[in-house]
Formats: C-alpha cells, sequence, structure tokens
C-alpha cells in the first residue's frame, strides 16, 4: 500500500525533479509478472496469485539522488490469445520489463519475442529490461544465466534473475531501469503533471532514502 | 539485496491513535469485520494514515523456502495499509444504520478499504485531516470532500466547479442576454419541469399554490437537457437523461427454495411453466440445496419439457459422453504428447492457471486438494471438447463456483460447457485471418454497446470518459470476460450467474448491470478527476465492495427506462419482461 519504495525510497522532502514513467511487464503467462509488480509495490507475495485478466494498474516512486521517480506500472495478462490487447499498454512506455521463468525455457523464447515486438512497435527509446523471475528455484534452472545474459548484451537490455518469493532483486531490477531512465525535462514532460508540492512539515525534515 | 522493508509503516512522531476503528476483511470468501487502529504519524516523509488489525495476528509469517531465508509472505487477511496525506484525493463519508464510515481514494485511483466508527467516533480524526490537509466538498456529492492541492488541474478544477452553468446552460444564458424575458420564462420553466418531473408530490403541492408553471413548450433544449438531480438531500446526485421516464420502484425477492422449487415440476416430473420459474429466479436466486438441479435447467443441460425419467436417462448418457472424452487425454503416453504439442501448449496453460484458481477458499486450498485435480480434468476434457477454443485464461474462474455447486465431475462439465458456450465469443481470438483491429472482436462488440446503453442512460458521464481516453471502457474488460467473478465474493458471483442465466429481463442484462455499477462510480471518478489510468486501478480496486443486490435493482431499474429507447433495444436483446413481476 505503500507509495514508497527502497533502495533510494521516494522522499516527499526532496527538492529536485520528479519524474514519471510508464512501465509496462509483458511475458509468457505465470512467468511472476504480477507477483514481481506486488512484491515491488507493497512488499508481499502470495503462492497463488491469480492470473491476471485485463490488466492492472499500479503505482511506486523511488528516490534516485536528487530525482524521484514516479513509475505508472501496467500489468498485463499473459496468455498468447491476449496478445492482440498488448500494444494497447505499451504504447507510449518508456520502459518495459520482459519476464521469463528461468524454470521453463519455452518461456525464454517467448520473452525474446516481446523483445522483438517491443525493438519493432514500442517507443523508440524504450527502456526494456529482462527479468529471469523464480530465482529461488534454482534446483530447476533450465535456462542458463550466461545465455540470458549473452542474450541481454546483444540487445541492449538490462538484465537480472530475480525471485518476486524472496525479493531478490525485485527492487533492484526497477532502480536500474529508473537509473537508465533519461531524466531532462523534454524526455519526461509527463513528469509536469505531477503534484510537487509538498506540505510545509515534509520539506523541513529532509530525510531520506533509508 | 533489496528487501522488503520499505513496505512497512514508517516511523515517525505518533500525533493520532485510535483503536477499534473496523473495517471489512473482504475477499472471495464471505467478509468479515476486523478492528484495528488508526494512526496519524508525523514521519520523514510528511503526515503518513495507517491503519492495521488490532488483534496480534502478526501481519506478515515466515513462509517456508528452500534456501533457508526468511520469506514474508502476506497472508490475505492481512490487511494493513497506510498512505501518506499528501496522496490523498478525496474521502467519502457516510453515515449507515449503525456506523460510521469514510472511505479514502487517492490521487493515483487507490480506493482503500472503508473504515467504520462507533457514531461521533470519528470526529477527532476527520478533525485533524480537515487541519493538516485543504479540503471542499463536492458540489455534486456532499458526502465526498475533495483535497485541494496546489497544482493548475487542481485549480482548473476548483475553478470549473464554480461554474453555475453547464454547457446546455451556457446557451442560456447568452439568450438570456439577448432576449431577457421569453429566455427567462423558459428558464425557469425548464426548472420548474425538472423539479416537479422528478418529485411529483412537491408538483402537487406547487399546483396547489398556483405556481404550476409547466411548460408545453421545450423547445432546443428538450433533447439535449440532462441534469444532476438530487434524490435526497446531501446524498449522492443521479444524473438523468430528461428523455428518459422515471424510474420505477422494482423489489428483489428471497430466493427460490426447495419446497417452492418442488412446486413447479408436475407429476411425472417436467416443469410446466418455465418462463415463471426463470421470472422467480431471476427475482430472488436460488437457495443453495436447489442449485445442483436448478443451474442445469437454467444452463441448459437439462430439458424443462422432460419427465424425471427421460432426464435421467439424459444424465446417464452425458455422465457416460463426458467419461469418454476423459479417457482420450487420459490414455495419452508421455510419448504420443511429446509429438502433440498444440495439446501440450494448452495443458500447460491448465495446469498454470488451476494452481491458482481461488486457492484462499477453503474448497481449493491445501496441497493435493481434491477439488483442485477435479478442476483440472473438467478443463482438460474441456479441450477435448472444443479443441479449436481449448483453454482461455479466465475459464478456470468461470468453472470454480459451479464445480463447488455440483461437487462431482460430470455434471461440472457439461454446466461449464454450455456456460461457455453462451459467452463463447469472450474467448475467442480472431488472430489467425483477421486484422489486429479484429482481434476480441467479442469484448469489443460488447465495450461498444455498453458505451451506446451508458451514452444514453449517462451522457455527460459518457462524455466524461470519452474526454478522458476511457471511452474504450477498457477497465470494464474483466467484469465482461468473466462475468464479475473476480468483483463479488464467491457466493454473490453464484448468485448474479444464476439472475444473468435467466436471460431476464433481456439478454444482455449483464451490460445493464455494468451501467448501474457505473452509476454509482460516476461522481467519484469525475469529482476526483480521474483519467485513464486511475479509472482502471479505481474499478479494479472495487473488487468486493460491489453491493450486489443494490446494483441489480439498479440494472432492472435502468432496464424499465432504456425500453422505450429505440436505439438501445437492439443491444439489449430485448424479450418481454411482461411477467417477470411476479
Amino acid at each position: 500500500m505503500s507509495n514508497r519504495a527502497q533502495g533510494g525510497p521516494g522522499n516527499g522532502a526532496t527538492a529536485g525533479k520528479i519524474c514519471q514513467f510508464k512501465l509496462v511487464l509483458l511475458g509468457e503467462s505465470a512467468v511472476g509478472k504480477s507477483s514481481l509488480v506486488l512484491r515491488f509495490v507493497k512488499g508481499q507475495f502470495h503462492e497463488y496469485q491469480e492470473s491476471t485478466i485485463g490488466a492492472a494498474f499500479l503505482t511506486q516512486t523511488v528516490c534516485l539522488d536528487d530525482t524521484t521517480v514516479k513509475f505508472e506500472i501496467w500489468d498485463t495478462a499473459g496468455q498468447e490469445r491476449y496478445h492482440s490487447l498488448a500494444p494497447m499498454y505499451y504504447r507510449g512506455a518508456q520502459a518495459a520489463i520482459v519476464v521469463y521463468d528461468l524454470t521453463n525455457p519455452d518461456t525464454f523464447s517467448r520473452a525474446k519475442t516481446w523483445v522483438k515486438e517491443l525493438q519493432r512497435q514500442a517507443s523508440p527509446n524504450i527502456v526494456i529490461a529482462l527479468a529471469g523471475n523464480k530465482a529461488d528455484l534454482a534446483s530447476k534452472r533450465a535456462v542458463e544465466t550466461a545465455e540470458a545474459q549473452a542474450y541481454a548484451d546483444e540487445n541492449q537490455l538490462l538484465f537480472m534473475e530475480t525471485s518476486a518469493k524472496t525479493a531478490t532483486n525485485v527492487n533492484d531490477i526497477f532502480l536500474a531501469i529508473a537509473k537508465k531512465l533519461p531524466k531532462n525535462d523534454a524526455a519526461n514532460q509527463q513528469g509536469q503533471r505531477l503534484n510537487v508540492a509538498q506540505s510545509a512539515e515534509s520539506n523541513q525534515s529532509g530525510g531520506c532514502c533509508k | 539485496m533489496a528487501t522488503a522493508g520499505s513496505i512497512d509503516i514508517p516511523d515517525g512522531e505518533l500525533i493520532f491513535d485510535q483503536r477499534n476503528v473496523r473495517t471489512m476483511r473482504d475477499g472471495p470468501h464471505r467478509s468479515t469485520v476486523c478492528s484495528g487502529v488508526l494512526q496519524l504519524r508525523l514521519t520523514p516523509i510528511g503526515y503518513v494514515v495507517c491503519w492495521r488489525p488490532q488483534e496480534e495476528t502478526p501481519a506478515s509469517f515466515n513462509g517456508e523456502m528452500s534456501s533457508g531465508d526468511a520469506v514474508q509472505i502476506q497472508p490475505r487477511r492481512a490487511h494493513t495499509f497506510w498512505f501518506e496525506l499528501n496522496e490523498l484525493k478525496s474521502y467519502h463519508c457516510a453515515s449507515r444504520k449503525d456506523h460510521y464510515e469514510i472511505t479514502f481514494m487517492l490521487c493515483d485511483g487507490t480506493r482503500h478499504p472503508t473504515l467504520m466508527f462507533d457514531f461521533g467516533k470519528q470526529t477527532s480524526f476527520l478533525q485533524l485531516v480537515e487541519s493538516k490537509v485543504r479540503t471542499r466538498v463536492s458540489p455534486k456529492d456532499k458526502k465526498l470532500h475533495l483535497v485541494v492541492h496546489d497544482d493548475p488541474e487542481a485549480l482548473q478544477k476548483s475553478f470549473t466547479s464554480l461554474e453555475l452553468f453547464q454547457n446546455e446552460d451556457q446557451t442560456l444564458v447568452s439568450r438570456l442576454v439577448r432576449e431577457p424575458l421569453p429566455t427567462f420564462a423558459d428558464g425557469l420553466a425548464r426548472f420548474t419541469n425538472l423539479f416537479t418531473q422528478n418529485h411529483p408530490q412537491r408538483s402537487r403541492q406547487i399546483s396547489d399554490g398556483m405556481l404550476d408553471l409547466n411548460p408545453a413548450s421545450f423547445g432546443e433544449f428538450e433533447d439535449v437537457f440532462t441534469i444532476n438531480v438530487d434524490q435526497e438531500p446531501g446524498f449522492d446526485f443521479v444524473e438523468q437523461a430528461a428523455e428518459l421516464p422515471q424510474r420505477m420502484p422494482v423489489t428483489r425477492s428471497l430466493p427460490l427454495g426447495l419446497d417452492e422449487w418442488l412446486s413447479y415440476f408436475d407429476v411425472e416430473g417436467r416443469i410446466t411453466d418455465p418462463h415463471n420459474l426463470r421470472a422467480r429466479i431471476f427475482r430472488g436466486g436460488c437457495a443453495p440445496e436447489i442449485r445442483p438441479e436448478a443451474w442445469k435447467f437454467l444452463l441448459g443441460v437439462y430439458d424443462y419439457s422432460k419427465t424425471a425419467k427421460e432426464r435421467e436417462q439424459d444424465h446417464s448418457r452425458l455422465t457416460a459422453d463426458y467419461y469418454r472424452m476423459k479417457l482420450q487425454w487420459k490414455s495419452f503416453s508421455t510419448d504420443q504428447e511429446r509429438r502433440f504439442t498444440a495439446y501440450l501448449a494448452r495443458k500447460s496453460l491448465v495446469e498454470k492457471d488451476v494452481n491458482r484458481t481461488d486457492r484462499s477458499l477453503d474448497i481449493f486450498a491445501g496441497d493435493g486438494n481434491e477439488h483442485l485435480s477435479m478442476l483440472n480434468d473438467v478443463l482438460m476434457t474441456y479441450i477435448m471438447y472444443d479443441f479449436d477454443l481449448g483453454y482461455v485464461q479466465g475459464m478456470s474462474d468461470l468453472l470454480s463456483p459451479i464445480l463447488s455447486v455440483m461437487q462431482n465431475e460430470p455434471d461440472s462439465f457439461w454446466c461449464f460447457a454450455k456456460f461457455v458456450s453462451k459467452i463463447r465469443c469472450n474467448f475467442v481470438d480472431h488472430d489467425r485471418n483477421e486484422e489486429k483491429d479484429q482481434r476480441q472482436l467479442g469484448i469489443k462488440r460488447q465495450l461498444v454497446e455498453l458505451h451506446q446503453l451508458l451514452s444514453v442512460a449517462m451522457p455527460s458521464f459518457t462524455q466524461y470518459l470519452d474526454d478522458h481516453d476511457s471511452g474504450n471502457l477498457y477497465f470494464c474488460f474483466r467484469w465482461l470476460l468473466i462475468w464479475f467473478k473476480r468483483e463479488f465474493a464467491f457466493e454473490d458471483t453464484k448468485r448474479l450467474w444464476e439472475v444473468l442465466w435467466t436471460g431476464l429481463p433481456c439478454q444482455n442484462f449483464h451490460l445493464l448491470f455494468c451501467v448501474a455499477i457505473l452509476e454509482e462510480e460516476k461522481i467519484r471518478i469525475t469529482e476526483n478527476n480521474f483519467g485513464l489510468t486511475e479509472i482502471l486501478k479505481h474499478i479494479n480496486d472495487m473488487c468486493y465492495k460491489i453491493a450486489l443486490e443494490d446494483n441489480l435493482i439498479r440494472a432492472e431499474q435502468l432496464y424499465f427506462q432504456l425500453l422505450e429507447v429505440p436505439k438501445v433495444a437492439t443491444i439489449l436483446g430485448l424479450e418481454s419482461l411482461a411477467e417477470v413481476a411476479v
């Protein structure tokens, strides 16, 4: 329920810029897209997270030095049958996390298809991160880290192996995206929409990111 | 490594602390009331409002982890929530029968669980909030308090709200300048008419007082004029297009019980008056004990006109047919499966979804759950029954309530198959041969139809949605795809479905039900000035918070209002409701 993420959690007190970015999660069904978002936004994990029907929308704010980055996160349904709805959600997105399940090689192939589609059809400067989720299931690994890393390097993608269950690398991958996103005003006109007014108390308190 | 620590309530100076503030612990199971502690803290990030459950159940527990790490797993019952006061967009206050309630809505569209106070116990908290944020009362809903943010958008909004005249009325203003006297008379007449039209009792009083100015001619305004009509002072306004007839009172009944159910059968076990039966179920639903039989009739698994004996024969045939199809996939060898990728792909989808369908309900909880394997087997058999359609996400949601009622595979299968055939267009994707914009055609068509209904029932709200990139109504996608399964508690879903399965009062009653729900949310959406993303979030956050019976009543009232509007008759798929009123 929080509006602040850690590892540079947003802080109402920062006097710096506020940037707002649209981020979309894509990937095969049941790879853990909703679980990654739930972990990042609410710090929760549900073993039996229900499938996403349609789309869900959540927000989370992270703090990077003097910049507050607000993510508008679109979480989508994974099944191929709903593929035709995806462009609606990635249109205008400045960032995407393409998720696969590292215990299932098919989901890695599907992730590559998503990356191709984004490169072809999404905004030209979109920041794409590849997340190999379910890293806690090491014994069932079917996609080698090196293979995914090589693919990510070839395609200039951010890459991390994550676990929504243990929280490994979850905040980190969002933070890495936040760092890579352009913070100049031209690239982030949306940020102007944000209400930057802070209460007097929070302006004085000045503490940050713990 | 990052942890979930950031999600903890931020520490800070405790400004306010109040026990015994309740909220609903909701979910697919029955909602229960949960007492908690409400606090206001001054933290490094500003004022924070938080609520957490009062009894000392831990907010999280350590789950099992192979690596030995402590895993924070939040059980569904934990409802701790907090938000920064400067994220607050509005709050809604209401006096209920035995408590006072406040619902907080945030800038991003989040709607927090409603807090319930003993009468009078809310005062000091509200006063404190009002001392920290500037608020104004919504002119459209006196119970809605809007936070005034110091940003241009909010100022614009405040300014707009000060405008006393809506679009159409501005024409009236300019006419007033040009032709003062006739326009004044016209305007007064319009006011009087609206007043009398919506308050028949007062209308009589006015007539008695010789103030009857009800005009014969409305001229150009008549068609376009809509207004917010105050139903009850200080309560929600209902926008109503002036051309629609008045809302009629409708009532709902108790569910159809066993004795009454049996009275619909003749001596040989036929149902002699199926229409009357459906009308009765439309009005009140079914008692749980008759559902296993009644649902088979409603869904068309059983034929009303057959005798009990004939039905028994049909049932045996259907049961055998089910097991025949089940055997088909059960008898695949692994080797055979390996060379049948189309089947394997479908099988994998089923496995993924079965594992996460309604697991918080007792009936599907725990490992090795018997109902879970039934869910799996019925869906797998459905793949053999309709291989072209296969398994589509959302289907497991349609099956789980049916399975919980039928408690056996063959009956569940046939009810499920009939249900899917009713809404097959929701799941078909025409992507193989057609252009992209032809995909998800069934849902798209329904969303277009819903838009048409909305534009008649709530024209200015529809305009608002259009102006806020939400005219495609995709925020209703989940509602339509699985018939509100995720929006209501399990038992309410069953009630809603059996009502909708009657096909009364019209085939597309579910669209009117959408209109009814949106009518209730309209003011919150517009007054909070929610846009595309906030609307989606607000709608998604409404799950388990929608009052079923109230909305069924309003949907039926809307039906009677729209009955006379020619352009929506086809959308509704009208069927005479003459006999429904039992």
